[in-house]
């Protein structure tokens, strides 16, 4: 294995930003957290990273917003989106995110999209 | 003596429109006001035939029916209705009627009548409203009569029986049966035998004398179901199409018809057959008509008294029938109001309780949207529990004392985790509020939109929106999204100096939108590739542009097709079904 991939998760939610944390570097992948939009936008300025984990309803910039500004920048760097909620799936702007996985306990689900991405 | 002559004299003022007409039909005698109704002078009325009078098609044989016929016993026509001609070729509406006067060997008939012109025009005016309101209530159980008519019916019948003026024996009420097409007996009053009308008039004689008091008392005889007449009566049923029955006449000729002993027609069967039914000599038979249509007749007869009937009679039972169909009829019409505007209320009462049911059901849904809302709000935290707990779990040996509890922790929250997705997978559906969206608004927002664009590259823009497009069932900032990407697509496609082309058009229940641009085109094995993700040909674009609008255009229930030619252009057409609803 060479470099390890790095992750970036954007959440305003602390608890959620140290569980990725945590899980994602068990798995052997560099995370790094941002725990608003802005930061996270900032932090992708100062660091490229492989794949974004990126949360929605967040105060100030909302995760719809942050997704435009990444895909306009970088319009090749994947971001799964992570949310509580279902029904952002109906607006088109998050669809031009790679994918999109309901927030649970169970992290199966994206530990398995995140390899998918990055290791197909 | 003296006294005749005065009346004589003064015969114009009382008779008014009167004349003299001998057995050859010639007027020998016209009154003042007669001349001047007709428009005749003095030189021009000297044996003058009555035909003069008579519009085209009637002869006096019609019209004077079978008067001079000296087998006949009729010496008279009352109350009859018919039209006449005056000098001037002008048509009236005449009330008549006519007396045989025998003097020596000579037959003389003297006519006197009315000028109902006004009154008949005024009537047809009625007659029209009347004939929309009754068929418009017609479907409203027309042949089940109602309580009330019955009591009309009686107080109808009593008149002609008990009132002061009428005092015939007995009445009979006969009505047409559209359903069967019949003739129908509905309702009868008199005596069915001698001792029967010694008791009625017995009752009669000690009930009070007016009108309203003797329809009361009538319907509080106990035994009115029982008359005999009643049910004499109700076995009357005679087609509509036996022309020939004596029954049926008045209605076809709506003119009344006396039967008895000199009757042409004595002969007839269905003359013997009601002199048999009725055992009696002599009867009248009064149509009923409502606004030119017959709707019954009135059988009238004296079977006890014996006494004949009398042209008073048959002038105050022909005007007394007139005024009883007007009531008649306007009551089962007030009936059938009455009913429509029951069901009316009913109706209201229906649209009340389902509204009701839509607020109830609209409280839930709220209540829906709540439970959803909070449900979401579980889940986040709910997933930090869950991965914590999960992570520690995962992390611990079977045989240490945590392990139980944390498995506990975790099966419990996947647990509720199902639940919540349970909620919301069956309370709400994620609400979609679909719009009905005006797409000329749309289009010429975006035009305005990219004008500064258009300008400055100098590009002509065509527009051609067909006129009433129907709303389309989709959200207005969807639809704008779609046409604002493929015009900016064609805009940046020309570059500079060009031509767009934005087309709506309305074909078969399905909107189309054509949206054709003079760029440098693709070949068509590009043509696959452009829908798909980051493709692109511009310098600095993302690429998600179509993507976007091929999303959208499909989830809203439309197709988009795409035809390049390169160096010429690209046009993109979008097609939605008028009807399409999620």
């Amino acid at each position: 294995m060479g470099q390890k991939k790095r992750i970036l998760v954007i959440d305003d939610e602390v608890n959620i930003c140290e569980l990725l944390s945590l899980e994602f570097t068990d798995l052997g992948y560099e995370v790094s957290t941002a725990n608003s939009a802005f930061n996270g936008l900032l932090s992708l300025k100062k660091q490229a990273v492989d794949l974004v984990i990126l949360d929605i309803k967040m105060p100030g910039m909302d995760g719809i917003e942050a997704l435009e500004k990444i895909i306009s920048t970088q319009n090749n760097l994947p971001v799964i989106i992570h949310s509580a909620y279902s029904h952002f799936k109906e607006n088109y702007l998050t669809w031009s995110a790679t994918s999109y996985v309901i927030k649970s306990g169970n992290l199966t689900e994206l530990k398995q999209t995140v390899q998918d991405i990055l290791n197909p | 003596m003296i006294y005749q002559e005065v009346l004589f004299q003064n015969l114009d003022k009382i008779l008014n429109v009167w004349m003299i007409i001998d057995s050859d039909y010639k007027i020998v005698h016209w009154s003042q006001p007669a001349k001047q109704q007709f428009g005749f002078n003095e030189d021009e009325i000297n044996n003058q035939s009555f035909s003069v009078l008579l519009p085209e098609f009637v002869t006096e044989e019609l019209f004077f029916e079978n008067l001079l016929d000296s087998n006949q016993s009729v010496t008279s026509l009352i109350n009859q209705s018919a039209k006449l001609k005056q000098k001037n070729n002008i048509i009236i509406d005449v009330e008549f009627s006519i007396f045989k006067l025998t003097h020596e060997d000579k037959i003389l008939l003297l006519l006197s009548l009315d000028n109902i012109t006004e009154e008949v025009e005024l009537q047809q005016l009625v007659n029209s409203k009347m004939k929309q309101l009754n068929e418009r209530f017609h479907q409203m159980n027309d042949d089940q009569l109602d309580q009330t008519i019955y009591d009309i019916f009686g107080a109808v019948l009593v008149s002609i029986t008990a009132g002061q003026g009428l005092q015939f024996n007995r009445a009979f009420l006969l009505y047409i049966d559209q359903k069967s097409e019949s003739l129908k007996g509905i309702q009868a009053i008199g005596p069915g035998s001698g001792e029967e009308a010694g008791k009625i008039y017995q009752e009669f004689d000690q009930t009070p004398k007016t009108l309203t008091e003797m329809i009361t008392h009538y319907q509080n005889l106990k035994y009115q179901k029982d008359f005999l007449v009643n049910e004499m009566v109700q076995q009357i049923n005679v087609k509509l199409d036996d022309y020939e029955h004596i029954l049926i006449q008045p209605l076809v000729t709506q003119k009344y018809i006396i039967v008895n002993d000199n009757s042409l027609n004595v002969n007839d069967p269905s003359v013997i057959w009601l002199r048999q039914l009725l055992s009696v000599s002599e009867c009248i038979i009064i149509p009923m008509i409502w606004h030119g249509r017959s709707i019954g007749v009135i059988i009238a007869d004296n079977q006890v008294t014996r006494r004949p009937i009398t042209n008073l009679d048959i002038k105050k039972l022909t005007r007394f029938t007139k005024t009883a169909v007007n009531v008649i009829e306007s009551v089962r019409l007030l009936i059938k109001l009455e009913e429509s505007i029951t069901n009316v209320k009913k109706a209201n009462l229906q649209i009340r309780e389902s509204q009701a049911i839509l607020v109830q059901k609209e409280k839930l849904a709220a209540m829906g949207e709540l439970v959803a809302h909070m449900a979401h709000e579980v889940r986040g935290p709910l997933a930090i529990i869950g991965g914590f707990a999960r992570r520690v779990f995962n992390q611990t040996a079977t045989r240490s004392k945590h392990y139980d509890s944390l498995k506990r922790i975790v099966e419990t929250v996947d647990t509720l985790e199902l639940v919540i997705n349970d909620i919301l997978s069956s309370s709400v559906p994620e609400k979609v509020d679909q719009g009905r969206c005006d797409s000329s608004k749309v289009i010429n927002r975006v035009i305005a939109l990219m004008e500064e664009e258009i300008l400055k590259r100098e590009i002509s823009v065509n527009v051609n929106l067909q006129g009433n497009l129907p709303n389309i069932n989709i959200k207005e900032h969807h639809l704008f999204e779609i046409i604002s990407n493929l015009v900016k697509n064609s805009v940046e496609a020309i570059d500079k100096n060009g031509l767009l082309i934005i087309l709506a058009n309305y074909v078969k229940e399905k909107i189309i939108f054509t949206i054709q641009d003079t760029g440098p085109g693709f070949p068509s094995t590009e043509i696959e590739k452009i829908f798909s993700p980051f493709y692109t040909t511009k310098k600095d674009g993302t690429g998600l542009g179509l993507v976007v609008v091929k999303k959208l255009v499909e989830k809203n229930g439309g197709s988009i097709e795409v035809t390049s030619v390169p160096t010429k252009g690209t046009t993109f057409k979008i097609t939605f079904s008028e009807h399409y609803s999620e």
